[in-house]
């Protein structure tokens, strides 16, 4: 398996399409997508993509932070990168083992930078 | 004289009696008129009995039977009219072929001979006679027309009474009562008629009925007589002594003779002339009072006027409207006073000239009427003018006035407080101010003061909600800021990841020496990015929109799409609300504009959203601790709109917890709230209370219903008037 899967927790539609964008073009390969923090978790804990965007607001019952609590048993194999509009979330997610926060709006060049950062 | 003579008088007196009562005092006029109908035809027997007992030929007794016979025969005739009427029978026809019969019988009466016979009775009177043998007709007219009539009638009031309950059923008792009494007197008589010699004592029964409907109309107000009965009871009384006495002492001296006829007349008008008298004076005065009349007229059209209407520039035109054309003046014109600059203004005038003079609070003429709060006279004021000589105020207050092109100048005062004075011009018809006029004035202008200070006081407070209404919005915009900015940042947020995307992939590929189709993919995928930003933008202004309209304090009422206030409302809340987690179900055709002051009408569905959500959220909490039972529960909001005629009839629904009954109640009472100070934290009543929703409703000529059902939701039932119907009026 490629060490460079991604899976992607947005709720935001328009958000997923151009996320698709930038990683095509930086040749990651997206495992799937979700906007809801009960699918992202299991998603995670299946697939074990390398790297999760996570977004903090999300549809259902759990926000991203729900998410970060519940899987940081793999958090050694899958490495989160939180994007939020709100800073007040960083402390809080690295806290939860969230290797980089990258704040909304997102640009292309600091987005990516923070993926290969985490794959190292 | 004899004793039939006397039964007669008193027959006479009672009946005339009973039928000005009836004929003039009852006020229920069919029932009344027709019974008093009746009564004047037993005066009528009465009348033409008395004078044939006291005649003293054959011919005058004849003469005067005749006439006792238009009684005769006109009584049953009126009293199942009556019957009919009272009983509320429909027995159209009967009525007409009764009164068909009873003019046959009239003409036979006056024309036929041998309609019955006129005899000395008891060595006393001339009485009528007749038998089958030798007077047929009048035989087969006792028994088919008299007691077939009699019998119906009666039969109709006992029906009738058994019919009927409580205070009518003791009317009718009596009245029952009353009649039988009344008929068995000409039923007695008869049998003299018919030839069995019983002297005719049974007239008294006649005379006695009334007693008996005078006990009932004391005792149970039979058909609303009371005082008028007490009144003509006290002057039959002295017209009986009065009249009854030099009648009785002439028979009594001169015995009986032709005096009795023109004495028998002068008792009859005698009677009769006071109640000519009444009518007459109140004729007269009527005449004479018209112009006083008229004035009451204007005062209380006025006052009517003036209570009704709430807008104070329109009140004021009706205030200039009403004098103007009650008293048929030139113009009319109000002033109020203005606390600026403390002087008096120019407000309205009938001729809808304005008149750019202003008085002011130190002026004479307004000191004038501080001092005296009464109408000042242009003409009365000339006048002491010449009387008192050289006076600086007064010939002030003149050339005032002159200016003011005033002939009357009314105060309006409130409190002692001149809040305006209004001015009346010169009358068409050069109206002499009369004093009892002046004094109607002084009321209408302190009525005018009182309507004033009303309308103004609630478009006061009218301005007061719109304040309201304003400081609730931004208070509610503070509580949604968050989740407005943050709709705002991620439009941003698409919008500069899709740019920054596109950027990216352009900078990793030559763009010289590509081939064309990955030139037209770019393109197509540069395209997209643009759709992306445009679409994004849009959404963004649609929010500023929303909040710019949201957050105006405004009372301006405007048209607006129904379907856009609610979008917006929507659009304001999506940042507070989770829609995806709630169904939004709307309902209501497209282009459908109402009128009102839009912000305040978005406020009232912003809110009710809130609400529902509020009550939504405590049902799953409710289904969520176990404690209701919704299997496959899921929040839905509906808004239903129709169209009837004028108005829009909005059902806002949910399926929430609904209203406890106890609740209900008070859904509407200001600051009662049902949720505590706080479900879930952050929420908790922040709604606004169903009181100001309906103060913003009614300011805009709306309405609001609530139908509730505890457990399954309510429905607020909403009605806002069409933009079509207020731009017509």
């Amino acid at each position: 398996m490629s060490n460079r899967t991604i899976l992607l927790v947005e709720d935001d539609k328009d958000a997923v399409e151009f996320y698709e964008m930038f990683f095509e073009n930086a040749d990651f390969e997206i495992v799937g997508t979700c906007d809801n923090g009960e699918d992202a978790i299991k998603m995670i804990l299946e697939k074990k993509p390398k790297i999760v965007l996570l977004d903090i607001g999300l549809k259902g019952e759990l926000n991203g932070i729900d998410v970060l609590e519940q899987v940081k048993d793999v958090l050694d194999v899958c490495r989160v990168v939180v994007v939020s509009a709100y800073p007040e979330h960083e402390e809080k997610t690295r806290q939860l083992g969230a290797c980089a926060f990258v704040r909304k709006p997102i640009l292309a060049e600091p987005l990516l930078e923070a993926f290969e950062n985490a794959i190292g | 004289m004899n004793f039939f003579t006397i039964t007669c008088i008193i027959t006479f007196i009672t009946n005339l009696f009973i039928a000005i009562l009836f004929l003039l005092k009852v006020k229920s006029k069919s029932i009344g008129k027709n019974f008093g109908w009746t009564s004047l035809a037993s005066f009528t027997w009465a009348f033409g009995a008395l004078f044939s007992s006291v005649s003293n030929s054959i011919e005058t007794a004849t003469f005067w039977l005749k006439i006792a016979h238009i009684g005769i025969i006109l009584t049953p005739t009126f009293f199942i009219h009556f019957v009919i009427t009272f009983t509320n029978s429909k027995a159209k026809f009967l009525r007409i072929f009764v009164y068909f019969l009873s003019t046959t019988y009239l003409l036979l009466n006056f024309f036929y001979p041998n309609f019955y016979e006129v005899k000395f009775v008891f060595n006393q009177f001339y009485f009528f006679q007749a038998s089958f043998a030798e007077n047929p007709i009048y035989t087969i007219y006792y028994v088919t027309f008299y007691w077939c009539t009699l019998l119906y009638a009666f039969f109709l009031l006992l029906k009738f009474f058994t019919k009927t309950t409580g205070k009518l059923r003791n009317q009718v008792k009596y009245f029952l009562i009353g009649m039988f009494v009344a008929w068995s007197g000409p039923e007695g008589m008869f049998l003299l008629v018919f030839g069995l010699p019983l002297y005719p004592v049974t007239n008294l029964l006649i005379a006695a009925y009334p007693l008996i409907l005078a006990y009932a109309i004391l005792k149970y107000r039979l058909m609303d007589i009371n005082i008028a009965l007490t009144r003509l009871g006290i002057f039959i009384f002295v017209y009986s002594f009065v009249l009854g006495l030099p009648f009785w002492v002439g028979i009594k001296f001169l015995g009986k003779g032709p005096w009795l006829i023109p004495t028998g007349i002068c008792v009859a008008l005698a009677t009769a002339g006071p109640f000519v008298y009444l009518f007459l004076q109140r004729k007269a005065e009527n005449a004479l009072l018209q112009e006083d009349n008229r004035i009451q007229d204007l005062l209380n059209r006025a006052s009517m006027g003036m209570r009704t209407v709430r807008n104070v520039p329109k009140l004021l035109e009706v205030i200039v409207d009403i004098l103007s054309k009650s008293l048929r003046l030139e113009n009319a014109v109000i002033y109020l006073h203005e606390p600026l600059n403390d002087e008096y203004v120019f407000k309205k005038s009938s001729n809808g000239q304005a008149i750019n003079v202003n008085i002011l609070k130190s002026d004479p003429l307004i000191q004038k009427l501080e001092e005296t709060k009464y109408p000042i006279v242009l003409e009365e004021l000339k006048l002491s003018a010449e009387l008192k000589g050289k006076d600086e105020n007064l010939s002030e207050i003149i050339r005032q006035m002159g200016e003011l092109q005033a002939s009357v100048i009314i105060p309006t005062v409130v409190e002692n407080v001149l809040l305006g004075f209004i001015v009346l011009g010169k009358s068409k018809d050069a109206r002499i101010y009369s004093m009892e006029l002046i004094n109607v004035l002084l009321i209408v202008g302190n009525n005018a003061a009182l309507a004033i200070e009303n309308a103004m006081f609630i478009e006061e407070s009218e301005k007061n909600l719109a304040q309201r209404s304003h400081e609730t919005r931004l208070k509610a915009i503070g509580a949604m800021g968050s989740g407005v900015a943050h709709q705002i940042r991620n439009r941003f947020n698409i919008m500069s990841g899709h740019t920054s995307a596109f950027i990216a992939m352009l900078k990793k590929i030559d763009l010289s020496n590509q081939p064309k189709e990955k030139l037209v993919e770019l393109v197509e995928k540069a395209k997209k990015t643009m759709e992306k930003i445009l679409e994004n933008t849009m959404q963004g202004e649609k929010i500023c929109v929303a909040i710019n309209s949201y957050s105006k304090l405004t009372e301006e009422k405007e048209f607006a799409e129904f379907g856009s206030i609610i979008e917006m409302a929507v659009d304001l809340l999506r940042g507070r609300i989770d829609f995806d987690k709630l169904e939004l179900v709307k309902d209501f055709p497209d282009n459908v504009k109402i009128y009102g002051v839009i912000p305040m009408i978005q406020d009232v569905f912003v809110n009710l959203i809130v609400n529902s959500r509020d009550a939504m959220q405590s049902k799953l909490n409710y289904i969520k601790r176990g404690e209701w039972s919704f299997p496959d529960y899921a929040p839905r909001i509906t808004i239903k709109g129709t169209v009837n005629k004028d108005k829009l009839v909005v059902d806002f629904s949910d399926n929430g917890t609904g209203f406890k009954p106890e609740d209900e109640q008070n859904a509407f009472v200001p600051f009662y709230t049902t949720k505590g100070t706080g479900i879930k934290g952050k929420d908790g009543g922040t709604g606004l209370g169903l009181h100001l929703i309906w103060d913003f409703l009614k300011k805009n000529n709306g309405d609001l219903q609530l139908i509730n059902k505890y457990q399954e939701g309510v429905t607020f039932r909403i009605t806002l008037p069409l933009a079509k119907n207020e731009r017509e009026s």
